[in-house]
């Protein structure tokens, strides 16, 4: 490199001279060095895919990629089926909703997942979601969030926002049926049975007539419903879920704060594995149950 | 001929939409209600008219045949306007009385709001927490036309 003048130049550049010469000097040095080790081949250049893939290859590959592509598309595509809701029957006022105004609701309509329902007063809508039916009650608003099936499964899930509705859920046998009633508070999971579930500014109320199914509130509360249990959960999402059972059976070395305890945390399925009833059949054998009903002092 | 078919299939068509429209008026009243924070005398009267079938002709019309039901009080609400603030202690009074709930003898006796508010509480049409002076919105009155609804033998 030939030096460059810095007579009378008092640019950065020449007041540091020195040093902008020796360093590029260095990196022209390294570029030397670079290049001769390369032409000697002690320096191999890295690979480049493109340049090591043969044109064939890369058509193959491409076409290989397309197939799955493809493949896939149509796996997710078949994998899914959205089926249409069958409206049964509408009694008094009622309508629905996809966009943004709503239109009256008549026998016979097929609705969409993503569709709302409202009804007006002494009005009834029943739908139809595969084998299943929901009946909405009178002043009642909801949204049909999915109604899907897939190879072996079906999924259904409703939000309540207000009002009343009955859903008579029909499994199959070798078809896992999942449906759930979701409110602004609660959502429960039917396993096959009858549930009615409320919605309103007090809260959310279930009721199992026949059958039962899981609850699980907001706050992380977990509970089965069944026979004559219900489950209130209070508007407040911080609010603890009541159970209202007309008997209860339970140890009698439970101290008075462990049974209230036990309304926030759940009871035992009595007719599960473990539940008290399999204790009790396997150990009754003469036994003796003894209910002692405090009934609160009149005045309280 | 054409022109006679075309005006009769438009009056035709009028007429449904019409329908339609009244259809549509109760729900998009509720669905108003339902997002106001706070509800109206006039939303109580037009919503009971609603629950008895009636048809809505105004306020003042309303409430006369809701007095003439036996629904209101003669003497009640003259100085009201539609546009008054809904209380608990009212809208249970209409309530009480409508479904004449065994409690209501003390508000038909006395008249006071107190009475009908506690029958309805007992009745679990109002909620246990609050007063007949607290305000009612218009999520809350729709729930209790829910249920005077459902007490009152609407049930499928």
């Amino acid at each position: 490199m030939q030096k460059k003048s810095c007579n009378n130049d008092k640019s950065i550049r020449c007041t540091n001279r020195g040093i902008l010469i020796s360093l590029k000097n260095r990196r022209e040095k390294l570029v030397q060095l670079v290049s001769v080790l390369y032409i000697n081949g002690v320096i191999k250049k890295k690979p480049n895919q493109r340049d090591s893939v043969p044109q064939g290859a890369m058509t193959m590959r491409s076409r290989k990629t397309m197939i799955l592509a493809v493949v896939v598309l149509f796996l997710f595509a078949a994998s899914t089926a959205f089926a249409k809701i069958t409206v049964i029957s509408v009694k008094g006022k009622a309508a629905f909703k996809t966009g943004r105004t709503w239109q009256p609701l008549r026998r016979g309509m097929t609705l969409n997942q993503g569709t709302k329902v409202s009804t007006g007063v002494h009005s009834w809508v029943k739908l139809r979601m595969f084998r299943s039916t929901v009946t909405v009650k009178p002043l009642t608003m909801m949204k049909i969030y999915e109604n899907s099936s897939r190879k072996n499964r079906i999924r259904t899930r409703i939000g309540l926002r207000r009002g009343s509705v009955r859903a008579h859920v029909t499994r199959g046998r070798r078809v896992k049926t999942v449906f759930k009633i979701s409110t602004p508070v609660a959502t429960s999971s039917v396993r096959g049975t009858i549930e009615e579930a409320s919605h309103g500014p007090s809260g959310s109320s279930f009721a199992a007539p026949q059958g039962s199914f899981d609850v699980v509130s907001r706050n992380g509360q977990r509970g089965v419903v069944f026979g004559r249990l219900g489950f209130n959960q209070s508007g407040s999402r911080r609010g603890p879920m009541f159970n209202h059972p007309l008997v209860l059976v339970n140890d009698p070395n439970l101290t008075g704060s462990e049974l209230r305890g036990l309304f926030f945390t759940g009871f035992d399925n009595p007719f599960g594995t473990g539940g008290i009833l399999e204790i009790l059949n396997g150990t009754i054998d003469g036994a003796q149950i003894l209910v002692d009903i405090q009934w609160p002092e009149p005045g309280k | 001929m054409i022109q006679k078919s075309i005006t009769a299939f438009a009056l035709v068509l009028l007429i449904i939409s019409g329908a339609g429209a009244q259809n549509m008026g109760s729900l998009t009243f509720i669905e108003n209600l339902g997002n106001r924070e706070q509800a109206t005398l006039g939303d109580a009267v037009t919503f009971y008219m609603l629950t008895l079938n009636k048809p809505a002709r105004g306020f003042k019309a309303d409430l006369s045949a809701l007095k003439r039901l036996g629904i209101l009080d003669a003497g009640a609400l003259l100085d009201s306007g539609k546009k008054d603030v809904l209380r608990k202690g009212v809208i249970a009074g209409m309530i009480a009385r409508h479904l004449k709930l065994r409690d209501s003898i003390w508000y038909l006796v006395t008249g006071f709001d107190r009475y009908a508010y506690r029958a309805c509480v007992a009745a679990k049409i109002l909620p246990p927490k609050g007063s007949e002076w607290d305000k009612v919105s218009g999520e809350e009155l729709i729930e209790m036309m829910r249920r005077v609804g459902e007490r009152s033998g609407g049930v499928q």
